[in-house]
C-alpha cells in the first residue's frame, strides 16, 4: 500500500524531506510543549509533596497527572488583569517574548541518531529541526536572548517588585552565561566540533564527563542560573520581591512565562546530555555497536536511542526538581561570587588544562 | 529576481524600517526593542549571504550582550521622555520622509553602480565560505597576530571600565 | 549547509508567535473581566502603593554587564580556536596553537584578575 502511495509522483524527494521536517517539528515541540511541560509541572509538585511528607495534587485524573492540563484550562480563562500603573503594549509583549527563545532554543537539539528509519530514506537523516552546523553557538545566541523578556517584563510591569527582580535576573543571567560558555569552549575542545550531532559522535568511544569533569562542574550550577531556579532563583524570591519579574502577570500571560521556563529547562537538560553524557550513546565506553543494536539503519535501534536519549534527559529533568526542593536560595553577594569568583577561574583553568592535556599527550 | 532576491528586499525594507524606528520612537527602551529586532534581521541578511557564523555571533554579541548593556543603562538613568526634553512622539512624517530619503538614495546607488550587487562568483568565493572552520583556519593562520591584539584591546576596554565606572573608597566604607 | 536548513528555525519562530499571541488576544476575548480600581492597582502586598514604580539602581549591574560583554567576545573569539585545536595537534602544530590560546587566555585572565583586585567584582562594597 506504502508503495503505490509512493509511486504516485507527488512525492518528490524535496516533498518527503518537508513532510519529514514537518513531522520532527510536531513530535518535538509537541512533545516538549504538551507533554513535558505540563508532566513537568505535575511532577514538581508531586515531588514537593513528597519531599515535604505531604501528598500534593492528587486528584484531578489518575494521580492528579492532569492537574496541569486543568490549570492550563483555569489560567486560560482567568481575568486578563492590566494593572492600572503598566505601560500596556509591552506588559502583552513580554510573555510573547518569553515564548519566542523558550519555542526556537531546541530548533538544533538531535534527540536521536542520524536514521534512515529502517531503510525509508537511502542516507540518513538527521533528527534534528535545524542542521546547523554551528548548534552550539545558536543555542548560546537564542538562550542569551531571553534575556529581554524579563526585563521588557520587569519596565513595562512599573512596580517596584518586577523592576527588581527583572534586573535581578538578567545581571544573575548574563554573568553565568559567561561561565557556561567558557565550560562549552572546554566541550569543543574534547570533541574537535560545533555541531551537536558531532559531539556526539566524538563520545562513541568516552563520554566527556570524564575528561571534561570540570567542565560539568562549571555548567551545570551556570544552567540552573541560566534559568533562575533554585538555588539561583533569586528573581522570584518570593520572601522579599513577591514573586519577582512576574509579579503583575496573571492568567494565561503568567502561563506563558511558566510554561516557557519548563521549555528552556528541557532544552538545557538536553544539551548537558549531548554535551557531557554521550547524548544517545548507550553506556560510557560502550556503544551501541558493540552490543550489536545498529541505531541507523534499524527503526527498533534507532528507537531504542531516542527512547535512551529521552531517559536520559528526564533524568537531568528530576535533578532540576530534587535540586529545588533540597537546597535553600544564595544571598545575592554569594551568587554574583560563584558566579564571577569561582566559576569563571575555574572554567579559564580547564580550558587551558584539557587544551594542555590534549597538545602535549 | 529569484526568490531570494525578493527575500533580501523584504528583508532590506523591515531592515531600514526597524533602524529607522530606533531612532524615533520616543522612549529608549522601545528603541532598543527596536534595534534588537535590527540586529535579528541583520543576521538573518548574513544568513542569505551565506556567512553562517557570522550571522550567529550577531545575534550573540550584539544583540545578545549589547543591547543588555543598553538597556541596563537607559534603566539605571531611568529617564522619561519629558525629561530627555523630547516631544513624546515624533511625527510619522519625518519617519516617512527619512525612509523615503534613504529609499532614494538606495535606489541611486543600485541604478548608478550596478556592479556593487552582483553576487560573487563561484571562483571568488570558497565553497565553504562563511562557515566557522574557514573563520578559524583564516583567523589562527594568517590573522593569528590580530587575535592576540583583540585579546589586548579587550584588556584594555576592561581597565578602562574599572578606571571610569569605579573609584574605589578611600578611608570611608560607604563608596 | 544552506538555507533550506533554516527552515526549521522559521517554522518554530511561527508557531512560538502564533502561541503567544493566540494565548494573549484568545484570553482577552474569552475570559470574564470585571475590573474595577482597587483591583488594578500595583501590587503592594495589599497595603497602599508607595512612591512611583521604577526605583534607581545600583551602579553594580551596570559593571556587571560592561564585564560581561568584554568576557563574552573573548569566549566568542575562543570557540573557532576550540573547534580547530585537533586538526593543529593532529598536523604536528599542537605547541603552536597551544601558545596562541595560552597568550589569549592569558590576557583575559588578566583582565579578571584586575577587576578583582580593584573590587569591582566585590558586590558587598
Amino acid at each position: 500500500m506504502l508503495d503505490s502511495l509512493f509511486s504516485s509522483g507527488w512525492w518528490t524527494d524535496e516533498r518527503i524531506l518537508w513532510v519529514f521536517l514537518l513531522a520532527k517539528i510536531l513530535l518535538f515541540f509537541g512533545v516538549v510543549f504538551g507533554v513535558v511541560a505540563p508532566v513537568m509541572i505535575w511532577v514538581e509538585r508531586r515531588v514537593a509533596g513528597l519531599i515535604q511528607d505531604r501528598h500534593g495534587p492528587n486528584r484531578v485524573g489518575p494521580f492528579g497527572l492532569l492537574q496541569s492540563l486543568a490549570d492550563g484550562i483555569k489560567l486560560f480563562f482567568k481575568e486578563p488583569l492590566l494593572p492600572s500603573q503598566v505601560n500596556k503594549p509591552y506588559f502583552l509583549l513580554a510573555p510573547i517574548f518569553a515564548v519566542l527563545p523558550a519555542a526556537t532554543a531546541f530548533a538544533v537539539i538531535p534527540f536521536g541518531p542520524p536514521t534512515t528509519l529502517g531503510g525509508f530514506f537511502e542516507t540518513p537523516q538527521r533528527l534534528q529541526i535545524a542542521e546547523l552546523n554551528v548548534g552550539i553557538l545558536f543555542v548560546m545566541a537564542v538562550t542569551a536572548l531571553s534575556v529581554y523578556a524579563l526585563v521588557l517584563a520587569g519596565w513595562a510591569s512599573n512596580n517596584k517588585f518586577s523592576v527588581l527582580g527583572s534586573l535581578r535576573a538578567s545581571a544573575q543571567m548574563i554573568s553565568y552565561e559567561l561561565a557556561a560558555g567558557l565550560a562549552i569552549v572546554s566541550v569543543v575542545l574534547l570533541s574537535g566540533s560545533v555541531d551537536l550531532v558531532g559531539i556526539v559522535e566524538s563520545q562513541k568511544e568516552m563520554w566527556h564527563i570524564f575528561p571534561g569533569i570540570l567542565a560539568f562542574i562549571v555548567f551545570l550550577p551556570a544552567i540552573y542560573a541560566e534559568t533562575n531556579r533554585t538555588p539561583f532563583d533569586l528573581p522570584e524570591a518570593e520572601a522579599e520581591l513577591v514573586v519577582g519579574y512576574h509579579t503583575e502577570y496573571s492568567g494565561i500571560k503568567f502561563g506563558l512565562f511558566f510554561l516557557s521556563e519548563y521549555a528552556i529547562m528541557t532544552t538545557v537538560s538536553a544539551m548537558c546530555v549531548l554535551f557531557f553524557f554521550g547524548g544517545w550513546e548507550f553506556l560510557p565506553g560502550l556503544n551501541w555497536d558493540q552490543i550489536g543494536i545498529d541505531v541507523v539503519e534499524s527503526l527498533f535501534g534507532t528507537l531504542l536511542a531516542v527512547f535512551w536519549f529521552c531517559f536520559k534527559v528526564s533524568l537531568f529533568l528530576f535533578l532540576f526538581v530534587w535540586v529545588r526542593w533540597t537546597l535553600p536560595r544564595f544571598r545575592y553577594d554569594q551568587l554574583m561570587d560563584l558566579g564571577w569568583k569561582t566559576l569563571l577561574p575555574i572554567a579559564i583553568f580547564n580550558i587551558v588544562l584539557t587544551a594542555g592535556i590534549i597538545a602535549f599527550t | 529576481m529569484t526568490g531570494l532576491d525578493i527575500s533580501f528586499y523584504i528583508l532590506a525594507i523591515f531592515l531600514l524600517g526597524s533602524s529607522a524606528l530606533v531612532a524615533f520612537r520616543p522612549r529608549p527602551i522601545e528603541a532598543a526593542l527596536w534595534l534588537i529586532l535590527h540586529f535579528f534581521l541583520t543576521s538573518i541578511l548574513y544568513v542569505i549571504m551565506g556567512s553562517h557564523f557570522v550571522a550567529i555571533i550577531q545575534l550573540l554579541v550584539y544583540a545578545g550582550a549589547i543591547v543588555v548593556l543598553f538597556t541596563f543603562v537607559i534603566l539605571l538613568l531611568n529617564l522619561n521622555p519629558e525629561e530627555l526634553g523630547l516631544k513624546t512622539s515624533v511625527s510619522w512624517a519625518s519617519f516617512v520622509l527619512f525612509l523615503g530619503g534613504i529609499g532614494a538614495v538606495l535606489l541611486c546607488l543600485h541604478v548608478a553602480t550596478p556592479e556593487l550587487l552582483a553576487p560573487l562568483s563561484e571562483v571568488e568565493r570558497a565553497s565553504d565560505f562563511g562557515s566557522i572552520e574557514s573563520f578559524s583556519r583564516a583567523l589562527l593562520g594568517r590573522y593569528v597576530w590580530g587575535f592576540e591584539v583583540a585579546g589586548v584591546v579587550l584588556l584594555l576596554a576592561v581597565v578602562g571600565v574599572g578606571l571610569l565606572a569605579y573609584k574605589k573608597p578611600k578611608g570611608s566604607k560607604l563608596s | 549547509m544552506n538555507l533550506a536548513d533554516y527552515h526549521g528555525i522559521w517554522i518554530l519562530l511561527g508557531i512560538g508567535l502564533a502561541i503567544g499571541i493566540g494565548a494573549v488576544v484568545a484570553t482577552h476575548i474569552f475570559a470574564s473581566k470585571r475590573f474595577y480600581p482597587n483591583k488594578l492597582n500595583p501590587y503592594e502586598c495589599g497595603i497602599p502603593t508607595e512612591g512611583v514604580g521604577s526605583t534607581r539602581f545600583s551602579v553594580k549591574f551596570y559593571l556587571v554587564a560592561v564585564s560581561f560583554i568584554l568576557f563574552d567576545i573573548e569566549t566568542i573569539f575562543m570557540i573557532p580556536w576550540a573547534l580547530s585545536f585537533r586538526d593543529y595537534v593532529d598536523s604536528g602544530n599542537g605547541p603552536y596553537i597551544f601558545v596562541v590560546g595560552a597568550i589569549f587566555l592569558f590576557i583575559l585572565t588578566l583582565g579578571l584578575v584586575y577587576e578583582w583586585r580593584r573590587g569591582l567584582l566585590d558586590w558587598n562594597k
